[in-house]
C-alpha cells in the first residue's frame, strides 16, 4: 500500500462515517414530517416541517447507497488482506454479531419507546399495534437491516466473485472491467449507466411514493429487489473501483461536475414529486426512476470525490468520529426517537426542535461511545481497534539456498521408533520445519536443541499426530501418528498446557492411566514423578514447578516406549531438576525412548545420547554427545592466507576447514601444531586469530551460520 | 520395523467402556468442585422454583392450577439446560484456551472420549439440578399431574438438554474462555424471557417465540405429557425444529474444533 493511498483511506472512511451520520440525522427529521399519518414513526410533532422533508428525502437519496459503494471499496481491501476464511470472520464479528446482539439489545427498546410515543399520539389510546404481515420471513429488522443487507451482499457477490475467477483465469476480462470502470468515470457516462438496474428494479414497483427512493427493507428476512439492486450495483462498483488503479483518482478528479448533475437532478425529483407524490404508471414514473438512478450516483461519486480532493490525510479528529459513527449509527434509534417522543407535544418551533434532538442524541451517543466503547471490547469488536493477537511472526522464512552441506543424522544400530523423513511443514507463510530428517531410535534419548522458534515443538506435534506434514513422511512405531495404536505406547508433556485446575494430582494420574494397557499404579507413577507430598491438592493449587511435575507424572504414567518431553525443565528450581533428570535416567534404563526438546545445554549434555540441534526450521547438526564433547574440545583457527582449503584439510589434526575470499578458518583438535605448520607454510600470512570453541559457542556459531 | 515395535502395537488396550466412564467421573467432579459452575446450576433454579411456586404464586397456583405447571416447566427447564451452558459450554471454551484439548488429542484415549464425558457429565448434572425441584414440587402439591404426565415431562426435558449441549459446545468451540460466559449468558438469557418461559408473552410477541430452542422444549414437554391448555404449536414443528438447531450447532462445533482444535 503506498502512501497516497494510505492517504485516500481516510477520505473514504470519513465518506463511510458521513453516511452513517446522516442516518442519525435523517431519522431524527421523520418526527416533523408533514402529512405523515400518525403510527408510522413513533412521534408526531405539532410543529411539522416541509423543509425537514424535503432535506430528509435528499439525503435519503444517496445515504445507504454511499455506504455500501464504501462497503464494497474496503470489503476488496479487507479479503486481498484476509483471504476467504478470514474475511467471514472478521465480517462475523463486525457485522454479524453487532447485527445479532444489537438486534437482541434494541429491539424491545425501540418497541417500548414507539408503544409509549404511539400512546401519546392518540392522546392515551392507541389503536391495536398492527401486527407483522403474515407472509413468510417477516421480521422486524428495525435500522439494523443495512448489518443484514451487507451480509447477503457478501455472499451473493463472493458467490459471483468465485464464478467470475473460475471463467476468467487470466483476469484477460477482469483488465477490460478496471478500464472500463476508470473511464466510466473519466467520461461522466457512469452516473448515468449505473442507475439503470435500480430504475428497472424502481419502475417495476406497483406501490411506490417517490419520497421513499428505494423501499427500506427493515420488514423481511426475504431480499427485497429494489434494495437488493441498487445497494448490490453501489457495493460491486465500490469493490471495482478497488480493483482498479486509476479510479479513485477519476472520481478526485470529477468531484464538481458529479455534485452538480446530482444536484440538478436532485431538484427535479423533488418539484415533480411535490405534484404528484405517489407514482402513478406512466411516462412520469420512468423519466422519475432514472433521473433517481442518476441522482444516487452523482451524488455518491460527487460526495466521495470531494472527500478524496479534499479531506484525505489524517486528522485525529475525523478518525475519532469515523470510528464513532458505526457505534452511533447502531445505537442511535432508541435516543433519537425517546427524545421525539419527549418533546413532540411542546409548544415550540420544529427549528428549535429538532436541532434539540440532533444536538441532545449526540451528546448522548459520543458521551456514550467515548466512555463505554472505544475502550471496552464492544469499541473492539466495532472497529477492531487493538489486534491482541499477535501473528506468527516469530519464525522468518527460511532461506532460498540451504546451508553448506548439513550433517545427516547417521544411521545407528538400535530400531528406529519414530522418524521424520523429508519433512516440511508450513504455518501460513511460514516454513516451520524445512526438508528436516531426525529419527529417534530404541531406547535413546534425543536431545532436540534450538533457540526459541527454530521449529522444534512443531516437529514435536508432527510425531503427537496434532499436525500434518505439508511434505515428507511421519511415522511412530512403523505407523501413522494419527492412529490411536502406534499413540497408545506414547506419553507426551507439552508446553503451554494447563490440567483441570480443579482435579487433584492423583486424580490427573489416574485418568492418565485408564488410557493405556499396562500402566504403572497411580502411587508408582507419583513416586517416580516425586509428588506424592502434594499428590492431594488440587492441581489449581499448586506452584508452576509443581504443575510441570505433575505434567510429567501423566506422561510417564502409561510406560511408555517412546516418551516426549518438550521443553519438561523450564520453571523448575534446581531440586526438581535433579530428580527429574534421575526420573528420565531411571526411564531411559528401562529402554524407553526419550525426544526431549531444549534449550538448556547442560541438560542436553547430562541426559542425551545424541543431540540434534535445529534452528530455522532445519537440522544443521547432528551426533552423539562424545561428538559434540569433541567439538568443544576443537579450537578454531582464522587466519588471511593464499593456502587453499583443500591442502590444509589434509594436515593432522584439522576436523575441517573453510575459506571465503580472504579468509580461511580452520576447525582443529592441534591447534599449535597446524598454527606452527601454517607459518612455515606461508610466510605472506596475516591476522592469525585462535579461538576455544565451547559447546555453546559451537552451536551459536552453527545456527548464526544457518542464518 | 523391528519386532520390539510390532509386539507392543498388538498388546491389548484397555476396555473402552471403562475410559469413558472414568473421564465421565472425573468431567462431573470438575463441575461439581467448581463453584462458579455448581452454584449457579443446581442452586438457582431450585432456590427460584421455591421462591415462586412456594411464597410469591402460593395462591395464584392454588386458584388455577395451570400457573403450577407453567411455573414448574419454566425453572424445570432453566435447571436442565443450564449445564448444558455453562458446564459444558464455558469448561470447553477454558480447555481449548488451556491447551488441553491438545493434549488430549496427543494421548492415546479414544479421540470422542472427552466430548462423550461432557455430554454424560452435563446430562448427569441436570438430572441432579431437576430433581429437587420435581420432588419438591409433587411433594408440595404445586404440581397438579397424574404420575405417569410427570414422568413424560421429565423424559422431555431431559431430552431438551441435547439441542442446549449443541448450543453449548458452539459456544465453547467458537468463544475464547474469557468471552464464553459472557456468550452463553447473550445467547440463552433473552431466550428465557423471550420465549414466554417465565412469563406469558403479550400477543404481539408471538411472533418472535419461535426463534427461542427454550419455546420448542417446553411445547415438546406440553405434547408429551398432554397438557393441551398450553400446545401452542404442532408436535412435529416443536421436534424439527429442536433437531434442526442440534444439527446446526453440531455441524459449527465440529467445523470449528476440525479447524482450530
Amino acid at each position: 500500500m503506498n502512501n497516497t493511498n494510505d492517504q485516500r483511506l481516510h477520505a473514504l472512511d470519513a465518506v463511510r462515517g458521513f453516511a452513517l451520520l446522516l442516518g442519525v440525522a435523517f431519522h431524527a427529521a421523520l418526527s416533523f414530517m408533514p402529512g405523515w399519518p400518525p403510527g408510522i414513526w413513533a412521534m408526531n410533532d405539532n410543529s411539522p416541517s416541509q423543509f425537514l422533508s424535503d432535506a430528509a428525502f435528499v439525503t435519503h437519496i444517496f445515504r445507504m447507497s454511499l455506504f455500501f459503494f464504501i462497503a464494497g471499496y474496503f470489503g476488496r481491501l479487507l479479503y486481498q488482506k484476509l483471504g476467504a476464511s478470514a474475511f467471514w470472520a472478521n465480517r462475523g464479528k463486525r457485522i454479524a454479531i453487532p447485527l445479532i446482539a444489537g438486534w437482541v439489545v434494541l429491539f424491545p427498546l425501540i418497541s417500548y419507546i414507539w408503544i409509549t410515543g404511539i400512546t401519546k399520539v392518540f392522546g392515551g389510546t392507541p389503536p391495536p399495534m398492527p401486527e407483522m404481515p403474515k407472509t413468510p420471513g417477516a421480521f422486524p429488522l428495525t435500522h439494523l437491516w443495512f448489518l443484514y443487507q451487507l451480509l447477503l451482499t457478501y455472499v451473493a457477490f463472493l458467490s459471483i466473485r468465485a464464478i467470475v475467477a473460475r471463467l476468467d483465469p487470466a483476469q484477460k476480462l477482469r483488465n477490460l472491467v478496471d478500464k472500463a470502470v476508470t473511464f466510466s468515470i473519466r467520461s461522466m457516462t457512469g452516473m448515468f449507466v449505473l442507475g439503470l438496474p435500480l430504475a428497472a428494479a424502481l419502475m417495476s414497483l406497483g406501490f411506490w411514493f417517490y419520497w421513499q427512493g428505494i423501499p427500506t427493507p427493515d420488514q423481511s428476512l426475504i431480499p427485497q429487489v429494489p434494495a437488493s439492486v441498487g445497494f448490490g450495483t453501489a457495493f460491486i462498483f465500490g469493490w471495482l473501483v478497488n480493483r482498479s488503479s486509476d479510479a479513485l483518482a477519476a472520481i478526485s478528479q470529477r468531484w464538481f461536475p458529479h455534485l452538480v448533475i446530482a444536484i440538478v437532478a436532485t431538484g427535479w425529483l423533488l418539484h415533480t414529486m411535490h405534484a404528484t407524490p405517489m407514482a402513478q404508471p406512466g411516462l412520469t414514473k420512468t423519466l422519475y426512476a432514472l433521473v433517481f438512478g442518476v441522482a444516487v450516483w452523482g451524488w455518491v461519486l460527487g460526495l466521495t470525490g470531494a472527500a478524496l480532493r479534499f479531506l484525505s490525510g489524517f486528522s485525529p479528529t475525523r478518525r475519532y468520529i469515523a470510528d464513532a459513527s458505526y457505534w452511533i449509527y447502531l445505537a442511535h434509534l432508541p435516543v433519537v426517537a425517546a427524545f421525539q417522543v419527549w418533546v413532540g407535544h411542546w409548544p415550540l418551533h420544529w427549528g428549535v426542535k429538532y436541532p434539540l434532538i440532533l444536538v441532545s442524541s449526540f451528546a448522548i451517543l459520543f458521551v456514550s461511545y467515548h466512555y463505554l466503547v472505544r475502550p471496552t471490547f464492544i469499541g473492539q469488536l466495532l472497529n477492531g481497534r487493538k489486534h491482541p493477537r499477535k501473528r506468527a511472526t516469530d519464525l522468518p522464512p527460511s532461506p532460498t539456498t540451504p546451508p553448506a552441506s548439513p550433517p545427516p543424522v547417521e544411521q545407528g544400530h538400535g530400531g528406529v521408533v519414530a522418524r521424520l523423513r523429508g519433512i516440511t511443514k508450513r504455518y501460513g507463510a511460514v516454513t516451520a520445519l524445512s526438508n528436516i530428517d531426525i529419527e529417534v531410535r530404541s531406547g535413546e534419548l534425543l536431545a532436540v536443541l534450538g533457540p526459541n522458534g527454530a521449529g522444534k515443538s512443531t516437529a514435536i506435534s508432527l510425531w503427537l499426530g496434532l499436525a500434518e506434514a505439508d511434505e515428507g513422511e511421519v511415522t511412530l512405531f512403523g505407523g501413522s501418528p494419527q492412529e490411536l495404536a502406534q499413540r497408545r505406547h506414547l506419553g507426551v508433556m507439552m508446553q503451554d498446557v494447563e490440567l483441570p485446575k480443579e482435579l487433584r494430582a492423583r486424580e490427573l494420574v489416574a485418568l492418565a492411566t485408564s488410557y493405556y494397557s499396562n500402566p504403572m499404579s497411580v502411587d508408582e507413577a507419583l513416586g517416580r514423578a516425586g509428588i506424592t507430598e502434594f499428590a492431594n491438592r488440587p492441581y489449581g493449587k499448586l506452584s508452576g514447578g509443581q504443575k510441570r511435575q505433575v505434567q510429567f507424572a501423566v506422561a510417564i504414567c502409561g510406560r511408555p516406549k517412546v516418551l516426549f518431553l518438550d521443553e519438561p525443565t523450564v520453571g523448575l528450581d534446581i531440586h526438581a531438576r535433579e530428580a527429574l533428570w534421575k526420573s528420565i535416567r531411571a526411564l531411559l534404563a528401562e529402554g524407553c525412548s526419550i525426544v526431549l526438546t531444549t534449550h538448556y545445554l547442560e541438560e542436553a549434555e547430562s541426559l542425551a545420547n545424541r543431540v540434534a540441534v535445529v534452528t530455522k526450521g532445519r537440522v544443521i547438526a547432528s551426533g552423539s554427545v562424545d561428538e559434540m564433547r569433541a567439538l568443544v574440545a576443537c579450537r578454531q583457527v582464522s587466519c588471511e592466507s593464499t593456502l587453499s582449503a583443500e591442502e590444509v584439510r589434509t594436515w593432522p589434526g584439522v576436523v575441517e576447514a573453510t575459506r571465503d575470499e580472504t579468509k580461511l578458518r580452520i576447525t582443529t583438535t592441534d591447534a599449535e601444531g597446524v598454527v606452527r605448520r601454517l607459518l612455515a607454510s606461508d610466510a605472506q600470512l596475516t591476522r592469525l586469530e585462535v579461538k576455544q570453541a565451547g559447546l555453546n559457542e559451537a552451536f551459536n556459531e552453527l545456527t548464526r551460520e544457518a542464518a | 520395523m523391528n519386532a520390539m515395535a510390532l509386539n507392543s502395537i498388538e498388546a491389548a488396550p484397555r476396555s473402552g467402556l471403562g475410559i469413558y466412564l472414568k473421564e465421565t467421573q472425573y468431567e462431573l467432579l470438575r463441575m461439581v468442585r467448581n463453584p462458579g459452575i455448581a452454584i449457579p446450576v443446581l442452586v438457582l433454579p431450585l432456590g427460584l422454583y421455591a421462591l415462586f411456586a412456594l411464597v410469591i404464586g402460593g395462591e395464584w397456583i392454588a386458584k388455577d392450577p395451570n400457573a403450577g405447571i407453567f411455573l414448574f416447566t419454566a425453572f424445570s427447564l432453566m435447571a436442565v439446560t443450564m449445564p448444558a451452558m455453562f458446564g459444558i459450554g464455558v469448561s470447553l471454551a477454558l480447555e481449548r484456551d488451556m491447551g488441553l484439548l491438545r493434549l488430549k488429542r496427543a494421548q492415546p484415549a479414544p479421540p470422542a472420549a472427552w466430548v462423550v464425558a461432557k455430554i454424560l457429565a452435563g446430562l448427569v448434572l441436570a438430572v441432579l439440578a431437576y430433581a429437587p425441584i420435581v420432588v419438591l414440587a409433587v411433594s408440595t402439591g404445586k404440581l397438579a399431574l397424574e404420575m405417569d404426565q410427570v414422568i413424560a415431562l421429565s423424559a422431555a426435558l431431559l431430552l431438551g438438554t441435547i439441542p442446549f449441549t449443541a448450543l453449548g459446545l458452539m459456544i465453547g468451540s467458537l468463544a475464547s474462555g474469557n468471552a464464553a460466559p459472557g456468550w452463553a449468558n447473550v445467547v440463552y438469557l433473552p431466550g428465557c424471557y423471550l420465549s414466554g418461559m417465565f412469563f406469558p408473552l403479550p400477543k404481539s410477541m408471538y411472533w418472535q417465540a419461535p426463534i427461542w430452542p427454550q419455546f420448542h422444549v417446553n411445547q415438546l414437554a406440553m405434547h408429551m405429557a398432554d397438557i393441551s391448555k398450553m400446545q401452542f404449536e404442532p408436535v412435529t414443528m416443536a421436534i424439527g425444529t429442536l433437531i434442526g438447531y442440534t444439527v446446526l450447532f453440531a455441524a459449527v462445533t465440529i467445523w470449528r474444533l476440525g479447524k482450530k482444535g
